[in-house]
């Protein structure tokens, strides 16, 4: 008996560990699949490159999937703008969720080959994995028969969003050849004004008023820097003239020193600001939980007035709400910004706490099971262009905005104006349709249109934004890019230094005791960042860095 | 027995440290329902604890006028029943076969069923298996691969194994076949077991947001607890932010911050209350007993 159970006990493993063997060639079969469909696909394209096709002629559908585990796209057709697109140019999105689970989502996807027909992603990684499989579409073919993205995006975007092969398969969004952004100080007006509007302009400024604010109000945070401690990130740009703050930011960690890229941990900069931020952390002017708090928990002190001097890359949203709520109950409160501080003896006009680059927030990207992609490309250039964006932003004509001018820029109602309330409501709900904006575009009717309303009137962000952060925000294009893949050796180093960075960082912040500790932890941080490779990995940014400024002819 | 001053001070710290227990494990469900009551910008100032300061119905009225998530709502509900219902019926029946010491081959399929308990092929072979059988993008892959579960496969065989033969025996003289006594003598029997198998059931098809939100892109056949999934994720600050410009954080600060706390615990709400007021209805099963008074020997 005993024997006959371990028979078949041996049998049953063989089976099962057989079974597994097999499962791995089911594998391969499947990557067979998506490289059977590439050249299925390569084929359409080349017959597709005939005469323009015309939007709005036939119906066109073709299926949507955002790679984020929090987008979630809407029902197309369901709100005034799809609505419009879809009786007027017959155009359906089938929407594809990511479930809450982008990353798995997409491997199975990839795996399967049972791509949807538009992607839209960070640029990097994702985007090169799927080139690789060879599940995309270049666009080179479709950029002169479609106006709209050669025109606004530009020469040296295009160029430099091109992929290895030197092909064009990224379609931008917010990409922009002026600067756009909302970094920067905003300050909490009444609580400024109550303590007699003192200048705020260098960083000594800063800590002398923030001390005041401590002794005054002691239940409010006198500064805040936002969630997982963003805000002191971008002070690093008050101690030097023209640094953004990416420099020494996780992503990059690698600060430009004549033409090579040099280590976060020695660089001056990047030490003054940790002291100083470790100085405001040790008297209690930044809040105690800066590096765990979520996000609500900021946007709670903002829009309760909790805070004194808010500093983070975006702090109009809550800015803006937090005026709105606040400036109801009593006239003289609500918020405003200031220009950023700086450090003493800098010129002002040189410093810039927010980065905005040319090739925009994201991509699309088409990929080899659309039927047809130059149906998709042409839906998306008009969706760039002009009237795509008008209707995309604002709704379909008669609405909020009747008739363009000369500029193309659409002529606002009085509706615009009065019915806000229905107007946000619009606005809210096509937010999550706009894949491929155009930053000059949109940015400058705002703007046309604001310049001719009275001051009670105007936008409080549009306002903030046309005053200081537009001036302030720096272009970083030629610093895209720079981060090597994660299964490469330089990708491996990068895992390691960031890990070593951020450990470094908070604990600067939070458990040195002195200056001198300070800058202790991050000479131990350099060494340990040596130890791991951290100047090989130096080397290629540069490189990578070099190459960007040779795209952009620099 | 008079209980001395020791025995009395020991009770009263256990019932104290008890108490304290049920408390906290209580009470964040407690806030989380006190909030879903609580005007959304109202709660956005913080303090809520033990009762709502702004009363009111809007946020389920959001919920349920919402058609997403009603329809994910349906969807959980039709998953739940359907799926608990045949998963309970097939593994009662392959768990009666395999109670039998009478069948070929029953080591056998034992030692295949103890492996899978231990083993899987992992997601992408899964996902792969699916869609070759066509599951996939449809209801019944949630319903279908985990049809039968091992481990309830074995507690019905033990439960089954203990019911005295004597009750078959009788029944087969009778001329009552193997399905007529499965379905007329044993699970009659089974109460208590069916009751807490199928609860487990229920709650795990419930709660399961996973599997749906791989197989599934349609965004109809989404159960509420994948679309809660995306809702609360809005909330979180992801690593991608981190290596983004600030103009394109703020753009994409933009398309994320629509969903107050009070909606989002609103949501929560309605999805866990549910399966919450199952547990009170399958109680007098547990409690029953096990066979009480069928065979006197």
């Amino acid at each position: 008996m005993m024997k006959n159970g371990k028979k078949v006990f041996g049998f049953g493993s063989a089976l099962l560990a057989l079974t597994l063997a097999m499962t791995g060639c089911t594998g391969g079969g499947g990557s067979s699949t998506v490289s059977g469909e590439a050249k299925g696909g390569e084929g359409s394209t080349a017959e597709a490159a005939g005469n323009a096709y015309v939007l709005g002629e036939q119906p066109l559908e073709f299926s949507f999937y955002g790679h984020y585990d929090w987008y979630t796209m809407p029902n197309w057709g369901e709100d005034k703008a799809s609505e419009w697109i879809k009786a007027n140019k017959k155009v359906n999105v089938v929407p594809i969720s990511s479930g809450g689970n982008a990353k798995q989502k997409l491997s199975t996807m990839i795996v399967s080959g049972e791509l949807p027909d538009v992607i839209w992603t960070e640029r990097g990684a994702d985007v090169e994995s799927l080139r690789k499989a060879g599940a995309l579409v270049p666009f080179d073919d479709y950029l002169d028969k479609y106006p709209n993205l050669k025109k606004w995006a530009g020469q040296e975007t295009i160029d430099m969003l091109r992929s290895e092969d030197g092909k064009l398969y990224q379609f931008p969004n917010w990409y922009t050849t002026q600067p756009n952004g909302n970094a920067g100080y905003l300050v909490n007006k009444k609580i400024y004004n109550d303590l007699g509007a003192p200048s705020l302009e260098t960083t000594d400024d800063l800590y002398d008023y923030l001390v005041q604010v401590k002794a005054k109000y002691p239940d409010v945070v006198p500064l805040e820097v936002g969630q997982s401690a963003g805000g002191v990130d971008i002070m690093t740009s008050a101690f030097a003239e023209n640094r953004p703050y990416q420099y020494s930011s996780l992503s990059m960690k690698a600060i430009p020193s004549g033409d090579a890229l040099t280590s976060v941990f020695t660089d001056e900069v990047f030490r003054e600001t940790l002291v100083y931020a470790n100085r405001l952390y040790r008297e209690k002017l930044i809040s105690q939980d800066a590096f765990t708090q979520p996000l609500e928990q900021v946007e709670q002190k903002i829009i309760t007035g909790k805070a004194a001097v808010y500093v983070a890359s975006s702090p109009t949203e809550f800015g803006a709400i937090g005026n709105s709520i606040l400036s109801e109950e009593d006239p003289e409160a609500g918020y405003i910004m200031v220009w950023p501080v700086h450090k003493e003896g800098l010129d002002k006009n040189k410093i810039f706490p927010g980065t905005y680059n040319q090739l925009g927030w994201n991509v699309s990207v088409i990929t080899k099971s659309a039927k047809d992609p130059e149906a998709v490309f042409a839906f998306l250039d008009w969706l760039t262009g002009p009237e795509g964006q008008r209707i995309s932003m604002w709704g379909p004509e008669g609405l909020y905005w009747d008739g363009v001018d000369e500029e193309e820029a659409p002529k606002f109602t009085d509706a615009f104006t009065s019915d806000t309330k229905g107007r946000d409501e619009l606005m809210n709900s096509t937010v999550n349709l706009q894949w491929v904006g155009n930053t000059v575009y949109v940015d400058n009717s705002k703007m046309k249109f604001e310049s001719t309303l009275p001051e009670d009137k105007k936008s409080w962000e549009t306002k903030w934004q046309s005053e200081i952060t537009w001036k302030t925000q720096y272009d970083t294009t030629e610093f895209v890019n720079l981060n090597p893949a994660g299964d490469t050796n330089e990708g491996i180093i990068e895992q390691s230094v960031g890990e070593i960075y951020e450990k470094a960082k908070a604990q600067a912040i939070l458990n040195a005791g002195s200056e001198e500790e300070v800058l202790a932890i991050l000479d131990q941080a350099e060494k340990d960042a040596q130890q791991v490779g951290y100047a090989q990995l130096l080397e290629y940014k540069t490189q990578k860095w070099k190459e960007n400024l040779e795209k952009l002819g620099r | 027995m008079k209980q001395s001053a020791g025995d009395r001070t020991l009770l009263f710290i256990i019932y104290a440290l008890l108490a304290l227990m049920a408390f906290f494990s209580f009470y964040p469900f407690w806030n989380a329902a006190v909030i879903s009551f609580n005007n959304g910008t109202d709660t956005m100032r913080g303090g809520i604890t033990f009762w709502p300061r702004s009363f009111t119905l809007e946020n389920y009225a959001v919920v349920f006028e919402d058609s997403r998530l009603i329809n994910g709502f349906v969807i959980s509900v039709l998953r739940t029943v359907i799926g608990t219902l045949l998963s309970i019926g097939a593994t009662a029946i392959f768990a009666y076969g395999m109670s039998k010491s009478e069948l070929i081959g029953r080591k056998g399929y034992m030692v295949f069923c103890i492996i899978t308990m231990y083993f899987s092929g992992g997601l992408i072979p899964t996902f792969l298996l699916i869609r070759s059988l066509d599951l996939f993008n449809s209801f019944w892959v949630m319903v279908i691969p985990g049809l039968i579960s091992v481990w309830n496969m074995i507690i019905f065989r033990t439960f089954f194994k203990g019911i005295p033969a004597g009750l078959e025996e009788s029944a087969k003289i009778d001329g009552c076949s193997n399905w007529g006594v499965l379905f007329r003598i044993v699970l009659p029997l089974s109460g208590p077991v069916i009751a807490t198998l199928s609860l487990f059931t229920a709650v795990y098809h419930w709660n399961d947001w996973f599997t749906p939100s791989i197989y599934i892109s349609n965004a109809d056949l989404l159960p509420i607890q994948t679309k809660l999934q995306q809702i609360l994720n809005s909330n979180i600050m992801s690593e991608q932010m981190a290596q983004m410009d600030s103009a394109a954080q703020g753009r994409m600060g933009r398309m994320k911050a629509v969903t107050t706390k009070s909606l989002s615990m609103a949501t929560m709400m309605v999805a866990t209350i549910p399966i919450l007021c199952v547990y009170p209805f399958l109680q007098k099963y547990f409690v029953k007993g096990v066979l009480v008074g069928s065979l006197k020997e």
